[in-house]
């Protein structure tokens, strides 16, 4: 097991390298200057020799492979850089931002479960019902509607229409409640297929017969054999999910003016703000890694049949 | 023993419209073994999934009763009927792997089965499924217990679903063809299990099979389903020594005898076709290699059947695997017609030795017709290009395994599983193989249907002169119509010598053995002879 986890660990490295290196020249490769942005946001008259000074100054003259050679020189000594429009370390923010998103993803994430567990299961267990349609249908309606759209409808219903939400988020706990919901419900809509799916293809498995042959109690069967043996493909939509919530919050979080790392890094890269934009994807890549390995290691507490690690 | 525990009346069954089940009428006793037998399809199944109290749904009993204990079954309250299950009824199904979920240990569910009958006590629970584990000959009690479903095998996990059930204590046990997925070995020490039961608990058994060698050695009580009608009912003795129905007849006559078949053995047997000299495989595992088979040398010579017999994981399925390609040895080397085989096939090494699957079905692409499965192979190793040709050639072959060419349009699974395995017999000879490979290609088929299948092989063998080895498990099918016998036992070779010589005077220990569980098999048969 310590084998395992510490490999896995290792995988980081090519992968953190990879993803830095190709969002770094992708950013050096697009057009736009990040010194031209950080001008003229200063109100500074932009001219050739103000340019070319303030470039040499923060290192941007030197070609693109010799700054990234030295931004991995730097993170290898704990160093991420400081941001370009302000002078603020970048891990300082990001820290900052991290709080934010975290309590916005978690919140969602568990929003999520709370709905989609529930109407799974029940979707799964009697199926094709009337609650059951209804189920399929709110599931149907979560793929289908875009998170920006959601998020507009839930701001004209909740803002504009009852006044019971403040429309701009600002990291106060009300202004949490709609960008929560926003993210969840899809979420939630997803969830609940898998799980539906799942409790189903485990209900005509031929053991359940078995059991119920014996005469075991239904509630046992549908905890200890339905949903034990379920868990084990939900469990990597789920795992999986917290990707997407953190993925997909960089719209969400611009909508409600939330700020967590979605919002600081759409900001910065309109800035051209190249440092922050590396520290949240190295971040993001390392987020995506661990949680892989967590879903990997229950898979095996879980499943018993897979090898041991 | 007299007392009634089960008694039906008038029983009829239907699948929604399709009526499976007419007018049965039979009565168990107390202590009783009641065997059910019949070809596939008859309805025994369905017989045993009416008694049980918790129905699937699209199953209607249209008339009768089933009268258990003064509780009439066929009407019953729902969830009156459902408390039934376990401790008044119990059941063990076909798969041996259904009865308990493979993931969890079996102690998790033995416990969990006592609770919900309100039997569990947590002091004396260990010591007493260790003393019944014991008094089962299930040796390895308190590990057995800690381990789970998957990692034991078929026979053990069916052993371990009967133990429970004699914990429960039921007073009727309905087994639905607990042995089809074990080996000659495991099947009888199952069947050694529920004599046990009843010496212990007095249940009554209903057993559902279609081992009538086994079913006679147990049962007290047998009835014969023709089409959904009990057609004969009667103690073992006079349904099996005089049977008076002509179903009856036909299914004793269909059980293969053991005996030294009647073609003389060295009419058109020459020249040697295949050999294997002392191959080997190994299989890689994690902490110690597995050897399947160790050094194996066998000799086939042209049109001789070669039967090869072994208990699961006698490295059987490995010999032919080989043999056809679809491994390659460790050691030693495939020798056809003076040509080693080389690891990787040429087209020539298709076109002379072609394989038939145990699973006929498993083997066609469940999406293409049989017809294009078997196009081709006619157009990839026979060289007929056009169309026509090809259908022409279809149809005479499915005429040639005795089915009619309009089976050709149909999938593999619209198919039973005899014209199945007859269309994969025609598959492979289509391209005239000079060897075929048969790898326990009737054990999933009922006796009648196997007697066909046998039947076929040796008209074709006869037509064609190619060579079959044929790999089974059942000693005494093997006996009925092969040249010679070739003993397997865990990757080895014991024996290998004519039918005869085998069958009177076997020299190796286990080979004896062997005789001796067919023998008990086929006794019934002997003895009426």
């Amino acid at each position: 097991m310590k084998r395992y986890v510490s490999g896995r660990l290792l995988q980081l490295i090519p992968v953190l390298f990879g993803v830095t290196f190709l969002t770094f020249a992708l950013l050096s490769l697009a057009p736009g200057d990040p010194v031209q942005k950080k001008l003229s946001a200063q109100g500074i008259a932009v001219t050739k020799d103000v340019l070319l000074e303030t470039r040499k100054e923060m290192g941007l003259d030197r070609p693109w492979t010799l700054r990234y050679a030295s931004w991995l020189f730097d993170l290898l000594h704990g160093d991420l850089g400081d941001s370009y429009k302000d002078g603020t370390p970048v891990a300082g923010r990001l820290v900052k931002a991290m709080k934010y998103t975290g309590i916005l993803a978690i919140s969602a994430f568990l929003l999520a479960l709370v709905i989609s567990l529930p109407l799974g299961i029940y979707g799964g267990i009697k199926k094709a019902g009337f609650l059951d349609r209804m189920i399929q249908l709110f599931c149907l309606a979560g793929y289908a509607v875009p998170g920006f759209l959601l998020a507009v409808l839930l701001i004209y219903l909740f803002c504009i229409r009852l006044k019971v939400f403040p429309i701009i988020a600002k990291g106060t706990v009300q202004g949490l409640f709609l960008p929560t919901l926003t993210l969840a419900l899809p979420l939630a809509s997803r969830l609940t297929r898998q799980v539906r799916a799942s409790v189903l293809n485990q209900m005509e498995m031929e053991y359940v017969d078995g059991a119920k042959a014996r005469g075991v109690l239904k509630p046992y069967i549908l905890i200890f054999h339905i949903l034990r043996n379920a868990m084990i493909s939900i469990l990597t939509v789920f795992g999986l999910s917290i990707g997407t919530l953190l993925g997909g919050s960089v719209v969400i979080e611009n909508i409600f003016m939330w700020p967590g790392m979605g919002k600081m890094v759409m900001d910065s890269i309109t800035a051209r703000d190249y440092p922050v934009v590396q520290g949240f994807v190295l971040v993001m890549a390392v987020i995506y890694v661990i949680i892989n390995l967590i879903v990997d290691i229950s898979y095996h507490l879980l499943d018993p049949r897979l090898e041991e690690i | 023993m007299s007392e009634s525990v089960l008694s039906v009346k008038d029983l009829s069954v239907q699948y929604g419209s399709h009526k499976v089940l007419s007018n049965l009428s039979f009565e168990v006793n107390k202590g009783e073994i009641i065997g059910i037998v019949g070809e596939s399809g008859c309805g025994k199944t369905t017989l045993l999934k009416a008694l049980f109290p918790k129905r699937t749904t699209n199953l209607i009993i249209s008339s009768g009763s089933i009268l258990f204990e003064d509780q009439n079954l066929a009407n019953a309250d729902k969830k009156k009927a459902e408390e039934l299950c376990g401790r008044g009824i119990g059941m063990i199904f076909q798969n041996p792997k259904a009865s308990f979920n493979p993931i969890r240990t079996y102690k998790s569910q033995y416990i969990e089965t006592l609770k919900s009958h309100g039997m569990y006590h947590k002091e004396t629970f260990e010591s007493l499924v260790l003393k019944t584990f014991e008094r089962m000959n299930l040796t390895g009690g308190r590990e057995l217990l800690e381990s789970c479903p998957y990692e034991m095998s078929g026979g053990m996990n069916q052993r371990i679903a009967i133990a429970l059930s004699i914990l429960l204590k039921p007073r009727l046990l309905l087994l639905d063809e607990p042995t089809s997925a074990l080996d000659v070995a495991s099947g009888k020490l199952v069947m050694e299990e529920l004599q046990r039961i009843r010496e212990l608990t007095n249940t009554s058994i209903i057993l559902v099979t279609h081992n009538m060698g086994l079913l006679s050695g147990v049962a007290d009580k047998v009835g014969v389903i023709n089409q959904g009608s009990l057609v004969e009912w009667g103690t073992v003795h006079k349904v099996f020594g005089s049977p008076e129905h002509s179903f009856t007849k036909t299914l004793l006559d269909a059980v293969p005898k053991l005996g030294i078949p009647e073609r003389i053995e060295e009419e058109n047997i020459s020249d040697c076709i295949l050999k294997l000299e002392e191959v080997s495989k190994e299989y890689k595992r994690k902490n110690s290699p597995f050897l399947a088979l160790a050094k194996v040398g066998m000799e086939v010579k042209t049109g001789e059947i070669l039967g090869v017999v072994g208990e699961s994981g006698s490295g059987k399925s490995t010999l032919l695997n080989m043999i056809a390609g679809l491994c390659s040895p460790t050691d030693g080397s495939v020798i056809f017609k003076n040509r080693i085989m080389e690891k990787r096939r040429k087209r020539d090494d298709y076109c002379n030795v072609q394989m038939v699957f145990q699973h006929a079905a498993e083997s066609f692409n469940p999406r293409h017709h049989i017809r294009k499965a078997m196009d081709k192979t006619l157009k990839n190793l026979c060289d007929l290009k056009s169309r026509a040709e090809r259908n022409e050639r279809i149809n005479e072959l499915m005429k040639r395994v005795d089915l009619s060419p309009d089976l050709a349009d149909r999938y593999p699974w619209e198919l039973s599983g005899g014209q199945c395995q007859r269309a994969a017999i025609a598959r492979a000879i289509s391209i005239s193989p000079k060897l075929l490979l048969c790898d326990e290609i009737t054990s999933a088929l009922d006796v009648s249907v196997q007697k066909e299948i046998i039947d076929l092989l040796k008209k074709l063998v006869k037509e064609t002169g190619m060579s079959v080895i044929f790999v089974s498990h059942d000693l005494l099918l093997v006996s009925s119509f092969c040249d010679t016998i070739m003993v397997l036992w865990n990757g080895e070779c014991v024996e290998a010598a004519a039918t005869r010589d085998i069958i009177k005077n076997p020299s190796q220990d286990y080979t004896k053995k062997l005789l001796k569980t067919a023998r008990i098999d086929g006794s019934l048969y002997i003895g009426t002879d």
